[in-house]
């Protein structure tokens, strides 16, 4: 690729996923601000990575390995707002539209969601929280996009039977 | 359980980045690609500007990305030059009414606005842009006496246009706490206003009643926005018996038209500072000139290695005047916008030391410039060991404009203040004494704030701090966050009482706020720590906690040296 190619690459993924980063940040720290300026940090990152002389092929499933590698380097680091603080603020401080009652039920499911092993747990928030599809989390995680559903299904079965129960 | 995750899909719908939040987020961005090109040869030539670039993002990417001077000589340069430099030249005198009149505000106008980068600039130019349509009525009531009523309307329209993103901006800076740009806008819409005013009793006798109607609500439009202005400056008043240091650097385009010039205007105001500014050139003297813009400063701290030391102390100063905002660096530096031309020292305290380093440099306009404090913190890390000769640190510059010496050896810190707030001043005394380094931070959020919504100041609440392990000392530092949202606070340990203005973080970390003075507290005792804080006209209520300072520092390093700390 040349500098121009790759600078254009760069900048379309900028463009084209700013906002999905900022909400993968924002789902696993819970802090918007923290999640903003997480996101640029990874992008700069990955800038950083292009500028080693590095090319990316799947610059989608870079971003979010980036994005996991900062957010497991910073939950080692700092103690995070917890999702339950966050319910006593309030979704509301990001989201007007919510009701109390949905505001209740996602509190539920992402709890349940965060009680699953590391196994079924990053699969599943990629997969609700950041809407991929499997096959987008198989490249991220390395995993055929078999495996992937197959953990999707059991997964949700899991958070299913804890919350009715 | 469908139904669960359909919400969750809706709930994260509603998360987006804000049209400030992006432009923010893209001048970072942008900022640092270019500081940090890519590795081979690459001339960005005007040949391989826009009209070679098919993708559509080439263009943002060239308009942001490459130097002022380079975009500007690109893009104009092809864009006018070739299509119609003619055109454009001719329409920035068109009146309204003209053939051309369209081009000029929709087209040469536009294309300034979008040669702006910062809010600030972009802000200023409408401000502007407000006043060129005032004069223009101006024009025509004195050339023409009875003006067309659909002229006026039209006028009317582009008024509004512009005031509202006058408008938007106001509130932004509002947010942000930049009283000096609010107090700059309010004054130079004061100053159009008062040379409008004749003009609407003159357009009295001369029309219409209608078209006399319709000067008035142009006038009134303006007026509305000026008092917003005005009225966000009152708001952000800041209470505290505090000396706020941030001077403005804003510089106002100045008119060109020379009998506006001489009237008595805003740029008396002490808050405006009679730098260099930015004048207003025709268009095509516009873009064969080098662009008449802002320089940038982007300064760096980092070890041997190359590793940036974040949270070390960064304040930029010209001559006497602190020009720029001083804070605490990110992860990737501290980045400075709208540094207007001019010699500049910049101060660096790296996180962890107690030397402040200095550098001089001047930057002239359109520049970016990196200016990169190397620091030798090899034999600083080994603290277990007493002997005071390892507590030094090397310091050696590489910027090309340095005034140190070479070499400059930190005196190892063998005593410690201990058990009082500490003045904000000195450096030396409040910098961390202790080379213990802690990858421990213990925020705590204040959970009932909601509930006093509206009122000015909150109590945010006390903090017991027990520090325990190994530490014998400890600097904590209050954290806020959103920064925006605090103008002022005061923090109270046992007796004493320390208040202080905000400074705003920026580089990474421009979202959150940390606020001096630190303070110690030795081990085995425990202290209490009571902070109030204004949250000013936002109405955001800020989330804020106790951090320890050298979070940062080393972060890879270090990380079996933990601590906890308890807050109740």
């Amino acid at each position: 690729m040349t500098n121009q190619e790759r600078e254009n690459q760069y900048v379309e993924a900028y463009r084209a996923y700013a906002e999905e980063i900022l909400r993968y940040f924002f789902f696993r720290v819970y802090d918007r601000e923290l999640a903003r300026e997480l996101t640029q940090e990874a992008f700069m990152k990955v800038w950083k990575y292009m500028v080693d002389g590095k090319d990316i092929t799947h610059i989608k499933a870079f971003l979010y390995r980036v994005a996991y590698h900062i957010v497991v380097d910073h939950s080692r680091k700092k103690k995070e707002q917890s999702l339950d603080e966050m319910m006593e603020s309030g979704f509301d401080v990001v989201s007007k539209e919510l009701s109390k009652q949905d505001a209740l039920d996602i509190h539920a499911v992402i709890h349940e969601m965060e009680q699953l092993g590391e196994k079924y747990r990053e699969i599943l928030f990629l997969r609700y929280m950041d809407g991929l599809s499997p096959k987008e989390i198989g490249t991220i995680m390395g995993l055929s996009e078999n495996v992937v559903s197959v953990r999707i299904h059991r997964g949700i079965k899991q958070v299913q039977k804890n919350i009715t129960t | 359980m469908e139904e669960n995750i359909k919400k969750i899909k809706q709930f994260r719908e509603t998360i987006l980045l804000t049209q400030d939040e992006r432009a923010s987020m893209d001048e970072a961005i942008f900022s640092f690609m270019k500081m940090h090109p890519l590795e081979e040869a690459h001339e960005p030539a005007a040949s391989d500007a826009p009209g070679h670039n098919t993708k559509p993002s080439g263009f943002v990417f060239w308009h942001v990305v490459f130097q002022k001077r380079f975009a500007y000589g690109a893009l104009v340069g092809v864009l006018i030059v070739s299509l119609f430099a003619g055109t454009a030249s001719a329409a920035e005198h068109a009146l309204p009414g003209d053939v051309l009149y369209p081009v000029k505000v929709n087209v040469t106008e536009e294309i300034r606005s979008r040669m702006l980068i910062s809010q600030k600039q972009k802000a200023q130019w409408e401000v502007e842009r407000v006043r060129r349509r005032l004069t223009e009525i101006q024009t025509l009531v004195a050339s023409q006496g009875a003006v067309d009523p659909a002229v006026v309307v039209q006028l009317e329209k582009y008024i509004q246009k512009h005031s509202e993103k006058v408008n938007q901006a106001l509130a932004s800076f509002e947010e942000a706490g930049d009283t000096a740009t609010i107090v700059a806008i309010a004054d130079n819409l004061d100053f159009s206003l008062e040379s409008y005013r004749s003009v609407v009793s003159s357009a009295d006798q001369k029309n219409t009643r209608d078209t006399a109607n319709n000067i008035q609500t142009v006038f009134d439009t303006v007026e509305k926005t000026q008092q917003r202005a005005r009225a966000a400056q009152y708001q952000l008043s800041v209470p505290f018996p505090v000396a706020i240091t941030t001077t403005s650097d804003v510089a106002f385009l100045e008119p060109n038209e020379p009998e506006i010039l001489s009237a008595p205007t805003a740029a008396a105001d002490t808050t405006i500072p009679s730098e260099p500014s930015p004048s207003l050139q025709s268009l095509e003297s516009f873009a064969t000139l080098e662009p008449k813009v802002y320089a940038s400063v982007w300064i760096h701290v980092v070890d041997t290695e190359g590793n940036e030391i974040s949270g070390s102390n960064i304040r930029l100063e010209n001559g006497e005047r602190l020009v720029a905002h001083k804070g605490f660096n990110g992860l990737y530096g501290m980045f400075f916008s709208d540094v207007a031309e001019g010699a500049y020292s910049v101060f660096v305290t790296p996180n962890g030391y107690t030397q402040e380093f200095m550098q001089s440099f001047s930057v002239s306009s359109g520049e970016r410039r990196e200016v990169r404090f190397e620091i030798d913190t090899k034999r600083t890390e080994s603290v277990s060991d007493n002997d005071p000769s390892n507590n030094r640190a090397e310091f050696v510059t590489s910027s090309p404009v340095g005034i140190l010496p070479e070499k400059t050896v930190i005196p190892p810190v063998s005593t410690f203040e201990s058990d009082a707030l500490l003045p904000t001043q000195s450096n030396e005394l409040w910098q961390p004494q202790s080379q213990e380094y802690i990858s421990v931070v213990v925020r705590q959020t204040h959970r009932d704030m909601s509930e006093r919504r509206g009122e000015k100041q909150y109590t945010i609440t006390s903090f017991d701090i027990v520090p325990e392990g190994d530490v014998t000392l400890e600097t904590m530092m209050v954290v806020c966050r959103p920064a925006r949202a605090v103008s002022a606070f005061q923090i109270a340990h046992d007796e004493a009482v320390v208040s202080g203005n905000v400074t705003h973080d920026a580089g990474l970390g421009a979202s959150f706020l940390r606020v001096a003075p630190s303070f110690y507290f030795e081990k085995g005792k425990s202290g209490n720590i009571h902070l109030v804080v204004d949250v000013g006209a936002t109405g955001l209520l800020p989330t804020c906690g106790v951090e320890r300072s050298k979070d940062l520092l080393f972060k890879e390093k270090n990380t079996g040296n933990e601590v906890s700390v308890i807050l109740n």
